[in-house]
């Protein structure tokens, strides 16, 4: 992996343990120097052990044009951030995630955050929350520009990744996903809304990156990674628990291998734990508890699954239709080739059945929770989706030069 | 990739969008903003680990919302019940309540704003 991948792949990875490191210090009631210090210690130690590992020190020096290309499209990605630049988070994050980070920036009173009742949602991991309070706190003054500065580098952080992940194998492809970016209104005004989606976005395309980086080198450090940013995803939204247990069914094997165990449970199991934690003081999840009965009849109304269908088009249509063309090309090039979808794209496909799955049963209204939250779930699964075709695309345009 | 230049351009992007999102919070003053100069006095005297009940004639689950945020961490929760015991009221400005209790009360061009501490 390039130093600067490594770097963004560090800052992510660091912020999930900074998370949990901060919510075990306020359920072990530390002062917040020693918990600095904690966290201070362990992300230098993150960085050390990720840049001994896995940076690559003979990567060639790319071309002046390659340089200009990245300036460029990120130009591109700022300038079209400040026209959408908000004024103020949108409803969810003064609702749920800010809300929850001002219970958990006080030591004595963060756990009277689970006292609250109806549309306070504190059954939602806390990873940005955390994330939140820590900062503030260390900040003294409780800015929106932390839960905003969050946001903004998640944003651009994932267009950047894609990039540099991508323009060693195809230039014309890299520049593309940064364009496809930089003009997606819908992309930045989620990113900067300071909602938690982008952030789990981010973390589930890191799993992806690093899983892609694992089977070129079958270095186990990658497998660390992999499974670090699938307990984040966890630890930041409960979508997350359902994306990295499909995640590590579809590479069980490889998790699991005699060589990799100790790595995966080292990246994974700290999440773990402390959403476990976290769960046990928390209320049940609504969608859960909402199950009765009635479950059965929905999972055979045909009308439900029709208005699924309808809304996500919509939503493809309307705000993620890059996506939508670049996915209808590689499934008429899967066609013609006659070869199955590549294994991450069925396990994306899994995903997308899984949320499905979820408004198939859903105890609210379905037309209001497609409404409310069916954009965010596009979101959620765009960057890895992008990736993983940039990926085919670029084999398949490689593989044409070379015959 | 240029590693240092990539670097640069990775910090200075979020800092260009934080100085931006900075001014542009400055220049507007929002109805949270307001409710929160209000707020100021209720905090005073509502002490950190209390909870409230809030009711909001018509119901108006923003102004709820940013109610509750502004108060937390005290427990701010939503109900139709005027029994009660300790209710924040927020009513259309001109309203004349019945109230009887009145802890704390102001007003603004928003809302009359009202704590009432019901004996029980």
């Amino acid at each position: 992996m390039q130093k600067n991948t490594v770097q963004i792949i560090w800052l992510a990875l660091g912020a999930g343990y900074m998370s949990c490191i901060y919510f075990l210090s306020l359920v072990a009631g530390l002062p917040l120097f020693i918990t600095v210090f904690i966290v201070l210690v362990a992300v230098f130690f993150l960085y050390r052990f990720l840049s001994k590992n896995i940076i690559e020190e003979t990567v060639e020096s790319p071309s002046r044009k390659t340089t200009l290309v990245f300036t460029g499209g990120l130009l591109l990605l700022v300038l079209s951030s400040l026209l959408l630049l908000p004024y103020q988070g949108d409803w969810d994050a003064l609702g749920i995630w800010n809300f929850h980070a001002r219970y958990l920036q006080q030591p004595a009173y963060w756990r009277q955050l689970f006292h609250n009742g109806k549309f306070s949602h504190t059954d939602y991991p806390a990873l940005l929350p955390s994330c939140i309070a820590f900062l503030w706190r260390i900040t003294g003054r409780e800015t929106e520009l932390v839960p905003f500065g969050i946001a903004a580098l998640t944003t651009l952080s994932i267009p950047v990744l894609l990039f540099l992940e991508t323009y060693r194998k195809h230039i014309i492809i890299a520049a593309l996903i940064m364009i496809s970016f930089a003009v997606n209104t819908a992309y930045i005004h989620q990113g900067l809304s300071q909602y938690a989606d982008t952030l789990l976005a981010f973390f589930f395309l890191g799993a992806f990156v690093s899983m892609q980086h694992y089977r070129a080198s079958i270095q186990p450090t990658y497998i660390f990674i992999c499974a670090g940013m699938l307990g984040s995803a966890m630890w930041t939204k409960n979508e997350g628990i359902m994306l990295s247990a499909i995640f590590v069914l579809f590479y069980i094997k490889t998790f699991l291998s005699r060589k990799n165990i100790a790595y995966t449970l080292a990246g994974i199991l700290p999440f773990v734990l402390i959403l476990l934690l976290y769960k046990s003081y928390a209320p049940a999840n609504d969608l859960v508890q909402g199950q009765h009965t009635s479950t059965i009849s929905k999972l055979v109304d045909v009308t439900r699954y029709k208005l699924i269908a309808e809304y996500f088009l919509l939503k493809l249509n309307a705000n993620f239709y890059v996506l939508k063309i670049a996915l209808l090309a590689y499934l008429i090039y899967c066609a013609i080739k006659k070869q199955l979808p590549a294994k991450p794209l069925l396990l994306l496909t899994v995903c997308f059945a899984g949320y499905v799955m979820v408004y198939i049963v859903t105890p609210n209204d379905l037309e209001w929770h497609l409404s409310t939250s069916a954009d965010r779930l596009v979101q959620q699964l765009l960057p890895a989706t992008m990736y993983v075709l940039a990926l085919e695309a670029s084999a398949a345009l490689t593989k044409r030069r070379q015959q | 990739m240029n590693s240092r230049l990539v670097n640069i351009l990775i910090i200075l992007s979020p800092g260009i969008l934080l100085a931006a999102y900075y001014f542009k919070t400055r220049a507007h003053y929002t109805a949270t903003d307001q409710l929160e100069q209000k707020l100021q006095g209720l905090q005073a005297i509502v002490p950190t680990n209390s909870t409230l009940y809030f009711n909001c004639p018509p119901e108006n689950l923003e102004t709820y919302m940013q109610a509750r945020y502004l108060l937390a961490p005290r427990t701010v929760l939503y109900t139709r019940d005027t029994t009660a015991d300790t209710i924040f009221y927020l009513l259309p400005p001109t309203a004349i309540s019945g109230n009887k209790n009145i802890a704390w009360q102001s007003t603004d061009s928003q809302f009359h704003y009202q704590l009432i501490i019901n004996p029980h």
